[in-house]
């Protein structure tokens, strides 16, 4: 596959072009991972509003009804619901992963069995999280695709 | 249905299986061929309200899968000694016999955790592959 990049200053867009014979998994699964670049997610922290581009965050989870997204450093809390952001998600790298958390499979490390038939996923920054057994077989299916 | 499908009728299944079969291994060499069918279905209950005692243990937070194991183990024998084992008059109370019961229960209890273990790391293994293709 060739990859050619044109850097022009005078352009006011970012803007990424996929030439294909026919749109097969693979280049949508492509094309899903760039068009996660351009999408961001609005979160509050210390009074302040930030749009965090989607990739950057390893997964968001609603504690006592509140939601929040977390990336490397930082908890931002969000004014959307968890069902809401899941819907909005649904053709990025966020899988369910438990009633309460949307993990960022680009970002899981690996994982390990866990009591009650339930499984400990590592993601890349150290920090671990618990997939339910009802959503194992999706993060399968997600990584198949 | 698919957790009952998948977990408690497959654990129910080996442990009413083990079971039976030991004991009647171990009182056909004791020289007792009567077996009592209320018995049966009484060891059929203690399973199923194991099983549910397993569910209401399966909301705790456990850090370590040996904490699992252990409360499940301790709340497990004494139904069986404290409630099963008296009421239903399964077995007498002489050291022997409490020594015979206690290894069958824990190779039986232990073998169910093994095998729900395997099934999980097995499938886990599958999820590492899969991660390792796709280059995280």
């Amino acid at each position: 596959m060739k990859v050619t990049i044109n850097e022009n200053t005078k352009l006011q867009e970012d803007e990424i072009i996929i030439n294909c014979a026919y749109m097969d998994e693979r280049m949508r699964k492509l094309a899903d991972y760039v068009r996660q670049f351009a999408f961001s997610l609005e979160g509050e922290l210390e009074g302040k509003f930030y749009q965090i581009p989607i990739d950057e965050l390893y997964y968001i989870d609603t504690v006592d009804g509140k939601t929040f997204l977390y990336d490397s450093e930082h908890a931002y809390c969000s004014r959307q619901t968890l069902a809401a952001l899941e819907q909005k998600l649904i053709h990025t790298t966020f899988l369910r992963i438990s009633k309460s958390c949307l993990m960022n499979v680009a970002q899981l490390k690996c994982v390990e069995p866990y009591v009650n038939h339930r499984m400990q996923a590592e993601l890349k920054n150290g920090e671990r999280l618990l997939i339910s057994r009802n959503y194992i077989e999706d993060l399968k299916e997600k990584l198949r695709r | 249905m698919e957790r009952i499908r998948n977990i408690y009728l497959p654990s129910t299944a080996i442990t009413f299986t083990a079971v039976i079969l030991w004991v009647s291994i171990l009182n056909l060499a004791e020289g007792c061929e009567y077996q009592n069918n209320r018995w049966i279905l009484e060891v059929f209950g203690y399973i199923v309200l194991m099983e549910v005692i397993d569910v209401l243990i399966c909301r705790i937070e456990f850090k370590h899968y040996l904490g699992y194991f252990l409360v499940e183990a301790v709340t497990g024998y004494a139904l069986l000694f404290g409630i099963f084992g008296y009421f239903g008059n399964w077995f007498s109370y002489t050291p022997v016999r409490m020594v015979q019961i206690t290894v069958m229960y824990l190779l039986i209890l232990a073998y169910i955790h093994y095998y729900f273990y395997r099934r999980s790391k097995s499938s886990a293994d599958e999820i590492n592959e899969m991660l390792k293709e796709s280059g995280n």
